[in-house]
């Protein structure tokens, strides 16, 4: 019984976070100025077909109508139209959301492993020459605009070395003129490489700085001196004794990431020309495009409330010191 | 003195902790002693002393800042690194000691509670210390481990907890446990029992007594409280401000030891059996490591000094049969 | 731990892999590969929002018109006697031809019989009757249907016929020269794909035998809009009749476009500049590719992925150097101004609407802040369209330098009774100002009250930094002379809030330059722009931000609209232009030059057309008529 109370009571709170958040974005988008019919605006529309426009919009609604019409929506999972595509928002979501999974959770995977395993080995080897490079390098990497550090490396190894396509997740040439579904494969995974280096070169540091602060507060723990006494091997003492600790706040940053990455990058989609979720966002939001921009903030939301959800259950399976009975 | 074989000879060990600005704390300052097989050594002294430091020293599991400046420690192992009999332990590579560890000299720490990894299995823990150490299967480690729970009176089914399951006192026997699980020569115990209630402490002791006479166990005890130590030692080191003060026979401790600051120490121990005498403690603090006093360090604190305890170290000498201490007036008077 | 760096081995070693794979050679083809900027809005040609250049750009190789602009904008001999002499001939086979039949006009449409929709059905005057009742009947404005207005109830069309197959007779108001150069100049849908589609939706939301409601118009209308083609009708059941037809889609990756093998025009030759060119499409296809940034679409071009693409002018040298490579620009009929807010001081005086005007230096930003990507205009008309341009208008302070500017605004100013706290000072030697040696401060208005600030409201700076960098420029010249002017940084969609609310309330903005138009080869768009009519706060979502006000101006805008002799119309369309230039409702300020690159040496025959460039939704010549250079 108790068990169960948990989650469930976990399960309405976020339910409710949910619905409160939900009501912020759609005040927040009523309240900013801007006319989404800025996207048609034609000096030669009579005002007539701006009007029909701006019905088939539902906005010429009260606002209080438009809000019940939004949570109504809500409740049975119907994102609404996209103004800019006259496209559910589900499918517009749908289309995106593979594709940044594709890039941005992959990156956000590798980073944290690398930077778990390179802030390990940093904090176990304080104020060595390797610590300092490694920090200094991350650091440089992470304060980079990743809009210069993305053409950098397209200039250098795909433009000038010819090792990777400049942009875009397919070959459009051979996608559309034919190819067998593994050269298909071969091909996404040939386009994935470079941005997935930008980002995680990028954004490892966050995870490996983390990393190191948390092992180092560890490394003081007495069960880690007393397993050095014990004489266990070093890197047994690093792994299971100093880092399988510090991991747990890295892992909660972790999990954080992941649900973050759904909602993709701007910049990175746009230097790459990815087609995720990001740059849709950005411009939605630019151009007032209300039901497309509620749908990515409703997804990634929804993905930070779970992301909670499964860093508390992920926390009672990694520590057994918390429970939740 | 019989002649029993000595398993560790301390010999002139000087250790200091360096601090920044070039200053440094000498937290064991020239110590002597040694253990013999299968007895116990006990030392004693206020917190801050050096008396763990002296463990550390030992096994070298001390912080990056500490530095052992001089003087010798052998250990009787078997062979190691191609050399046999008495091992010159600062002479041993880092991973000839760690070699050393646990399997020669184990260790029961102090704050035993936090030495367990809170993650993990209790069982785990000590079965992984055996197999590293013994290299054994983990059916035969697994058999082992029960045995150890029966030394120490733990429900071998207990050993699937989290360390946070169990009360202070399990802990504890959990640590001793670990300490005897790889059926090392010589156990240090730092304050076993310190952070336990007074009941517990009561019962955890009886038992380290009972695994001692059980399994013939060489020990050092560490503890600030001399009715413990004197309690389960053979011999007792009273430790001052990195030195040792004195040193005898338990048996003889409490009539004869003569160095004020152990007198202070004996006053102050509220006797468990007999009357309850009168609570003297010793007036004032421990001086500071890193610029201790000019001749005998416990002077500005003892009621007896004389003008030459301000400014010479008195010597360590020898009061009698196997006692041992360093005081102007005793000696000279 | 171990098998962690194992993973990592593993992944570095799949990448080196598939990096160092043999990527499948691409099949040896002639499609023209387009580097586009943006994705596909979508492909309903009835949806308002798919406006942007790329959709267009699609729709207008699928669906076709009656009528055309010539390719080169020069007269066509054909259209002698029409309103327009650049009309030029594409569905249509005649010219169209005019009956006064009592209070009304008859208009009389031949089309050419050998016209094949995709499916190989004739296009007959069915279709183009069905579409013009689209929008008489139904409202529903297909998107390139240039003229909006036709859907009104003030429709200057009454109704249209079949006359025969290849006969259409449409019955008219009143004649006038938006009906050749809007109505008939919009696509022509195939009855046999969009009616039962519209008939479905009309059973659906027309209730009775009435007149169909506004209401349920937009209904329907909103009905047909969302149909996403593609989907709902397969990419390759979209029926049209033009050159190129959508074959695959990949959202926010790529189109391709094949070439429609049996082209109706194939064979026909267009004279262009004097020189004949054979329809084709002799190329495979064409195939568009996204590339979000200008900084990536260079390198692909410079790598031989994409055979044209638009570049910056700072990227002209490195294009240059590449022989296989040419380089063409265009200038565009975009429309850039200061808007003065006519409903407030100080801009309510033109005394002060002539001094920013006069202080705006565009020949200045033009050369240090654009690189001569914005030429500069002095007219609502920009002088690529030739036709129509008024080129004898006042260039207020061209060739003036900075202090002589702010010197004359000092006079204007003073003049008209504005005054000073403290006066603006110059350095004056021989009767050439030399520089301002002392700001003004303290402006009052000639009605004695204090001078308010004035905010300039543009794009800001990350949206367009060249444009925030003319707006702190301006800003600081306004200062210098004592006009309190703050630079506003407002966001697209925030500015045409501002400028034209949706609620139908005043625009509140005090001088305009975020929001600019691409103007229409026809000068009718003056009259939308600043009839009185069309203030926002008379018609909700008008265009006419200034609040422009003046009987003289809408008087003779409307005749204008009616006037079907050209020459009579451009005299009018010249004095319109004098009109704004004088009373400055608007300050135009420049146009668009746009730099493009293509491969000279995969395909041959490209053509640049004027105001359009060498491809894009506006010049449906050009991909029609380049062929392929043979390779070995």
């Amino acid at each position: 019984m108790g068990r169960l109370r948990y989650p469930l009571r976990r399960i309405i709170e976020g339910l409710i976070t949910l619905f409160i958040v939900m009501t912020i974005i759609f005040l927040l988008f009523r309240v900013m100025p801007g006319d989404p019919l800025s996207i048609v605006i034609d000096p030669k529309m009579t005002p007539e077909v701006k009007e029909m426009i701006r019905h088939s919009y539902g906005l010429d609604q009260p606002m209080f109508v438009q809000y019940g019409i939004y949570l109504k929506n809500l409740f049975t999972l119907n994102l609404g139209e996209s103004f800019r595509y006259s496209q559910p928002v589900s499918e517009v979501l749908a289309a995106r959301i593979p594709n940044t999974l594709l890039l941005f959770t992959s990156a956000s995977v590798l980073s944290a492993v690398l930077g778990i395993i390179l802030g390990r080995i940093i904090a176990w080897r304080r104020n060595s020459k390797l610590e300092y490079g490694l920090t200094l390098a991350g650091l440089f990497f992470y304060e980079m605009p990743i809009f210069w550090f993305g053409l950098i490396l397209i200039y250098l190894f795909a433009f000038r070395l010819n090792l990777f396509p400049i942009s875009g997740m397919i070959d459009f040439e051979l996608w559309t003129l034919g190819a067998t579904t593994g050269e298909k494969i071969i091909d996404i995974l040939h386009h994935l490489i470079l941005p997935l280096i930008t980002l995680t070169t990028a954004s490892f540091c966050g995870m490996m700085l983390l990393m190191r602060t948390s092992m180092v507060e560890t490394m003081k723990e007495d069960y880690v001196e007393a397993a050095k006494a014990r004489g266990l091997p070093d890197k047994v003492v690093r792994d299971s004794y100093a880092a399988r600790n510090a991991e747990l706040p890295v892992i909660t940053a972790f999990i954080l990431s992941l649900s973050a990455s759904i909602g993709g990058g701007v910049l990175t989609e746009k230097i790459f020309s990815w087609p995720g979720i990001g740059y849709e966002l950005y411009q939605a939001t630019i151009g007032r495009d209300y039901p497309l921009a509620q749908g990515c903030f409703f997804i990634l939301t929804l993905m930070t409330i779970l992301a909670v959800i499964v860093i508390d259950i992920t926390y009672a399976y990694l520590d057994p010191r918390v429970s939740y009975d | 003195m019989n002649a029993k074989t000595k398993i560790l000879e301390v010999n002139g060990v000087v250790m200091h902790y360096r601090l920044s600005g070039g200053r440094s704390v000498r937290a064991v300052d020239g110590i002597s002693f040694s253990v013999e097989e299968g007895r116990t050594t006990g030392i004693v002294g206020e917190s801050g002393c050096g008396k763990s430091s002296v463990a550390g020293t030992i096994l070298r599991t001390l912080p990056d800042n500490g530095e052992i400046k001089s003087g010798k420690i052998y250990f009787k192992h078997g062979e190691i690194a191609g050399k046999s009999g008495m091992i010159d332990l600062f002479s041993l590579s880092e991973e000839e000691i760690q070699k050393i560890r646990w399997k020669g000299i184990s260790m029961i720490f102090q704050g035993a509670m936090n030495s367990l990894n809170p993650v993990r299995r209790v069982g785990d823990q000590i079965i992984e210390i055996m197999r590293y150490k013994d290299k054994i299967s983990k059916e035969e480690a697994q058999k082992r481990l029960e045995r150890l729970c029966n030394i120490v009176h733990i429900d071998p089914k207990r050993m699937r907890s989290y360390p946070h399951q169990f009360s202070g006192g399990m802990k504890q026997r959990a640590v001793i446990a670990m300490a005897l699980s790889t059926d090392p020569k010589l156990i240090i115990a730092d304050e076993p029992t310190t952070a336990l209630d007074l009941i517990t402490q009561d019962r955890i002791m009886e038992e380290i007594k009972e695994i001692q006479k059980e399994l013939k166990m060489s020990m050092i005890f560490i503890s600030h409280d001399l009715s413990l130590v004197s309690e389960i030692s053979d011999r007792v080191i009273v430790m001052y401000a990195g030195k040792i003060v004195e040193s005898c026979d338990k048996r003889s401790l409490f009539r004869e030891a003569v160095h004020p600051y152990t007198r202070g120490l004996i006053n102050s121990c509220p006797r468990i059996r007999g009357d309850k005498g009168k609570l003297s403690g010793i007036p004032g603090e421990p001086p500071s490591l890193s610029s201790p006093p000019k001749g005998c360090r416990f002077h500005p604190r003892c009621p007896y000094a004389i003008a030459i305890c301000r400014e010479e170290e008195p010597e360590y000498k020898e009061m009698g049969e196997g006692h041992f201490s360093a005081c102007w007036v005793v000696s000279d008077g | 731990m171990n098998y962690k760096f194992l993973i990592i081995l593993a992944m570095l070693g799949l990448a080196l892999l598939i990096a160092g794979t043999n990527i499948p050679e691409k099949t040896q083809n002639n499609y023209l590969r387009i580097a586009a900027g943006q994705e596909i809005n979508g492909l309903n040609p009835f949806n308002p929002a798919f406006n942007d250049v790329y959709s267009q750009f699609v729709m207008s190789n699928i669906w076709e018109k009656l009528y055309r602009y010539t390719p080169d904008f020069l007269d066509n001999p054909a259209a002698k006697g029409s309103s327009d002499r650049r009309i030029f001939l594409w569905i249509a086979e005649e010219m169209p031809s005019y009956k006064k039949v009592g209070d009304n006009y008859e208009a009389i449409i031949k089309l050419r019989d050998n016209v094949y929709w995709w499916d190989g059905e004739r296009l007959t005057a069915d279709d183009v009757v069905f579409t013009s009742n689209l929008m008489l009947k139904f409202g529903i404005p297909p998107q390139n249907w240039v003229n909006w207005s036709i859907t009104g109830d003030e429709s200057y069309v009454e109704s249209v016929q079949k006359l025969d197959d290849f006969t259409v007779k449409y019955t008219l108001k009143e004649l006038v020269p938006i009906f050749e150069t809007g109505a008939l100049m919009g696509y022509i849908f195939p009855k046999h794909q969009w009616e039962p589609i519209i008939e479905k939706s009309i059973e659906k939301h027309h209730k009775g035998t009435d007149k169909i409601s506004k209401d349920e118009r937009i209904l329907i209308a909103s009905e047909i809009w969302s149909l996403n083609l593609g989907k709902d009708i397969k990419l390759d059941e979209i029926i049209g009749s033009g050159p190129f037809k959508p074959a695959d889609w990949r959202k926010g990756e790529y189109m391709r476009l094949d070439a429609n093998k049996d082209y109706w025009a194939k064979g026909r030759i267009l004279e262009i500049d004097g020189r004949e060119y054979e329809i084709g499409p002799y190329i495979d296809g064409i195939l568009r590719k996204v590339y979000r940034s200008p900084d990536i679409s260079k390198l692909a071009m410079r790598r031989g992925e994409v055979d044209i693409t638009g570049i910056l002018p700072s990227d002209i040298s490195e294009f240059e150097k590449i022989e296989t490579i040419k380089i063409e620009d265009y200038t565009a009929n975009s429309l850039f101004y200061l808007g003065f807010n006519l409903r407030r001081k100080p801009m309510s005086y033109l005394s002060f609407r002539q001094a920013v005007s006069y202080l705006y230096d565009k020949e200045l930003f033009n050369e240090r802040i654009y690189h001569g990507r914005l030429p500069p205009i002095n007219s609502v008309v920009p002088f690529v369209n030739d036709y129509w341009h008024n080129p004898n208008l006042s260039k207020y302070g061209e060739g003036m330098s900075t202090a002589e500017r702010e010197y004359k605004v000092y006079i204007i100013l003073k003049e008209d009774g504005f005054k000073w706290s403290k006066e603006p000072r110059f350095n004056i030697v021989d009767g050439e100002v030399i520089e301002l040696r002392e700001k003004g401060e303290g402006l009052m208005m000639p009605d004695g009250e204090v001078c308010p600030i004035v905010r300039l409201m543009g794009a800001p700076p990350e949206e367009i930094p060249d444009s925030a960098q003319a707006n702190i420029m301006l800003q600081g010249w306004m200062i210098d002379i004592g006009i309190p002017a703050k630079y506003t940084p407002t966001e697209f969609a925030t500015a045409v809030d501002k400028l034209s609310p949706i609620d139908g309330s005043e625009p509140d903005f005090d001088i305009n330059t975020s929001v600019g138009w691409l103007t229409d080869p026809d000068p009718g768009y003056i009259k939308d722009l600043w009839h009185s009519t069309q203030m926002p706060e008379v018609t909700a979502g008008g265009n006419n931000y200034s609040g422009y006000n003046n009987p003289e101006f809408d008087e003779l805008a409307e005749q204008s609209a009616r006037e079907m002799n050209p020459e009579e119309r451009r005299e009018m369309i010249f004095k319109l232009q004098e009109i704004i230039s004088r009373d400055l409702p608007v300050y135009p300020t420049n146009t668009v030059t746009r730099i493009q690159v293509y491969r000279a040496d995969k395909f041959k025959d490209w053509f640049n057309r004027k105001m359009y460039g060498i491809g894009g939704c506006n010049n449906p010549y050009a991909y029609m008529i380049i062929k392929p250079i043979e390779r070995e």
